[in-house]
């Protein structure tokens, strides 16, 4: 039913909502002494898997970042966090925007022609 | 977890407000007499710590921060010469508590910052859980 657009689509919003959910323990944590940030990465993998044709095996990693600690041994940078975070919504609006014209498109080839 | 950003975000603010009590609380008693022969207030320090073991959040369960502890200040104090008050020792000296008015203010605002930012994280989860659920109508 989903073919390879759809879950290109699909993989991108999976990535996304990872990313959300790590800016999110990102921020919580944005005076707790000792915590490096994370970030998660899927852009890479999901450009692999789209030439090699099954995008539902992109891979979502998450790892630390290596920015400079402050003096509790905490590296999140709450502007980076915030400004990415809103960078990752629009994002998944877009996908988001994505996924409803391609059930758009399939809802006129099941014969919505009313 | 339906949720996980909310709930992640959430323990954010719950860490944030807990340090905000904490400082009002020491704020509040920044002027305690008490006599030598007992402590003084101890200002009371919030300690963060993270939730797991930092894969939560990739896995899609909640994560965030959490209060691990109260760690207190010097039960010392300073000792001040204060021969009118009733507290005062055979020497004339109360004990006040070792607690600096421009240090906890400086915590009020880290602790009303980092409130903030989680506020605004829940925001913007709620606008992409929204996107979400409108999928396909």
């Amino acid at each position: 039913m989903i073919d390879a657009t759809g879950s290109a689509i699909q993989a991108a919003l999976d990535g996304l909502a990872a990313r959300q959910r790590v800016i999110a323990d990102n921020v919580a944590n944005v005076e707790t002494p000792g915590y490096i940030a994370g970030q998660v990465s899927f852009e890479d993998s999901l450009r692999a898997a789209i030439a090699d044709g099954d995008p539902s095996s992109t891979a979502v990693s998450t790892t630390a970042t290596t920015d400079p600690v402050n003096q509790n041994g905490n590296n999140v940078s709450i502007d980076n966090q915030v400004v990415s975070l809103t960078d990752t919504d629009l994002r998944y609006q877009t996908m988001v925007a994505a996924m409803n014209e391609k059930f758009g498109l399939l809802k006129t080839a099941i014969g919505g022609a009313s | 977890m339906l949720f996980p950003t909310l709930s992640t975000a959430q323990s954010g603010l719950s860490v944030f407000r807990t340090w905000m009590d904490a400082v009002s609380d020491n704020i509040a008693n920044i002027d305690d007499a008490a006599p030598t022969s007992g402590p003084a207030y101890q200002a009371r320090f919030v300690v963060a710590s993270p939730v797991g073991n930092g894969t939560e959040a990739s896995a899609g369960n909640p994560a965030g921060a959490t209060v691990s502890g109260i760690t207190l200040g010097d039960p010392a104090g300073r000792e001040v010469s204060d021969p009118t008050n009733p507290l005062a020792d055979a020497n004339g000296m109360v004990r006040y508590p070792d607690v600096d008015l421009g240090d906890q203010m400086t915590q009020m605002m880290m602790a009303q910052r980092g409130y903030e930012a989680n506020l605004s994280v829940i925001d913007r989860a709620k606008d992409a859980y929204q996107q979400a659920l409108s999928i396909g109508r």
